[in-house]
């Protein structure tokens, strides 16, 4: 073996052991930080503010989390949407052992509106 | 028309764009109540087939090794300054009696052969700086030692067209934006892979997550017109830059890499008003500190092959005649070689201009590889002359205000 190749081999050995222990040495200084999750249950506070259809879930968290009345065209497609995640139905009550995902997807999709950021 | 004073939270268009689809990377035209995208896209088209020259640059990040790229080996300064790292000269392609391109380069000597590439030699700025971000940041806005907030490309956008008009003037294909096209008017469209170019979502928001992008705000106060029309110019530059990447079929290799000016190419192609665009080597690819010989020898075929290949490309697609590509790096390398058998930051170093309007051959000096500044080359072309040049003479536009100054330009086009 030439002695760029030994040399080559040495840096090699070097620097992974080197990032090896860096590594090492980071790990043995994190801190942990707690983290809680929120505690939500969409469905269940859907149903205790009194909403019973998909579009008064849209319209409350529409009030709710935006400024500005969003436009119909966009209205209608939040409720065709959560109507087809809840499986066809628009009766919340109906739906509220499996509403919390579809509830918790329809804020994403309220959130992602551009009227979201005129807060 | 100027958007701030009717946000009224003094909150500026940029800002505002900032947090809105410009976060996304996503360009937005420039007037304060745009009309529906493809109107402007159509008449922008219309307008670019008029008079539509088109610059690409191409940033070789990390220091390219111009000693490297343009062999001196008519001059033994060369190789006494790099004894085990220096390209013997039958590994070179001539180009005359004192130097030659590094034999992994053949695409840039069949473009030189046929006249459409020029080379610049010793290009540099003033007291060099010799870290990557500050010199590359000199590069970018064109003012060495300014702290200039909008990038030289950009500058040159609003110069072209002041009114920011025409959508997607600039285009950086790059995972962000770089501040070479940061403008004051316009607002670079920003990508990587043109595929995954489209607003996340979870695939059951698909829909939804289109008519929000889509639908515009009839009613509502001027703010909520404006940011529903950013979303909509957002949502059409996507799926336009989608469609002519899908559109797009060449039958030219671009070898390994590409470079990304296939979707350089595929926008052209698709007539997207663009005069601008910009591609970059990411992770300082050239800093060729240890070991440099195999990686660098490879660098410059990954940028030879695709190079060479774009302009093939641009000729299949009728518009050689508009379009012009230039190479940039944010300093050369120092002339000895250093113990790693690498070499270390340095100055100067050649620039490339490509295309069918360019005058090939060689401008500027070779820098004295004796007269040296502690082992760095001295500059002989200031970098702004070749950029003057392609404001002036290809892009048919005052460099003096882009570049907060006069410099001489190069008698380069035809």
């Amino acid at each position: 073996m030439n002695m760029a190749d030994q040399v080559a081999l040495q840096e090699d050995f070097n620097t992974r052991t080197a990032g090896a222990v860096g590594f090492q040495m980071a790990a043995e200084k994190i801190i942990p930080i707690p983290r809680t999750m929120p505690q939500l249950n969409l469905a269940n506070g859907t149903l205790a503010a009194g909403l019973k259809t998909t579009d008064q879930a849209v319209d409350y968290y529409v009030r709710r989390f935006v400024a500005v009345p969003l436009s119909p065209e966009v209205r209608t497609s939040l409720i065709k949407f959560l109507n087809g995640q809840l499986g066809g139905t628009s009766d919340l009550a109906a739906a509220r052992s499996y509403a919390e995902e579809p509830l918790r997807l329809l804020i994403h999709l309220i959130m992602s509106t551009p009227e979201y950021q005129l807060g | 028309m100027s958007v701030s004073k009717y946000l009224g939270r003094g909150l500026s268009r940029r800002d505002l764009m900032r947090h809105t689809a410009g976060g996304l990377g996503i360009a937005v035209g420039g007037t304060f109540a745009p009309p529906l995208f493809f109107s402007q896209m159509a008449q922008a088209q219309a307008q670019a087939a008029k008079n539509g020259k088109i610059l690409v640059v191409v940033e070789m990040s990390g220091g390219n090794d111009g000693l490297n790229t343009v062999v001196p080996y008519g001059d033994d300064a060369y190789y006494k300054a790099r004894p085990k790292i220096g390209v013997k000269k039958a590994d070179t392609r001539r180009i005359d009696d004192y130097a030659g391109f590094h034999k992994n380069m053949l695409g840039f000597e069949k473009l030189y052969k046929d006249g459409k590439l020029a080379v610049v030699h010793g290009a540099g700025y003033p007291n060099p700086s010799y870290s990557h971000f500050v010199s590359m940041a000199y590069w970018h806005t064109a003012n060495p030692g300014g702290g200039e907030q909008y990038g030289w490309v950009g500058r040159t956008a609003d110069a072209m067209e002041p009114t920011a008009k025409t959508p997607n003037m600039l285009v950086n294909v790059d995972v962000s934006q770089s501040l070479a096209v940061r403008s004051e008017k316009h607002v670079p469209l920003v990508f990587d892979n043109p595929d995954n170019f489209k607003r996340a979502a979870f695939f059951s928001e698909s829909e939804a997550v289109k008519t929000i992008g889509e639908t515009s705000a009839a009613k509502g106060n001027a703010t909520q017109r404006w940011i529903a029309g950013v979303s909509q110019t957002a949502f059409a530059a996507e799926a336009s830059v989608r469609k002519a990447w899908a559109d797009y079929k060449s039958p030219i290799n671009y070898g390994i890499t590409g470079l990304a000016l296939r979707q350089v190419a595929a926008l052209i192609g698709a007539g997207f008003p663009t005069q601008l665009y910009y591609v970059a080597y990411r992770n300082n690819s050239f800093d060729t500190h240890v070991y440099q010989v195999g990686v660098h020898e490879r660098l410059l075929t990954y940028t030879a092959d695709p190079i060479e290949a774009f302009q093939r490309d641009v000729e299949r697609l009728g518009r050689a005649d508009d379009v012009v590509l230039m190479t940039i790096s944010e300093f050369g390398r120092r002339v000895p070689e250093n113990t790693s058998l690498g070499t270390d930051h340095g100055s100067a170093g050649p620039m490339f201009v490509v295309g069918k309007p360019v005058k090939g051959g060689q401008y500027g000096k070779h820098p004295s590889l004796t007269d040296l500044d502690d082992g760095n080359l001295k500059f002989t072309t200031d970098f702004r002359r070749v950029y003057a040049t392609m404001i002036e003479k290809h892009l048919k536009v005052d460099s003096t205000k882009v570049l907060k100054g006069k410099f001489e330009t190069f008698d380069m086009f035809a």
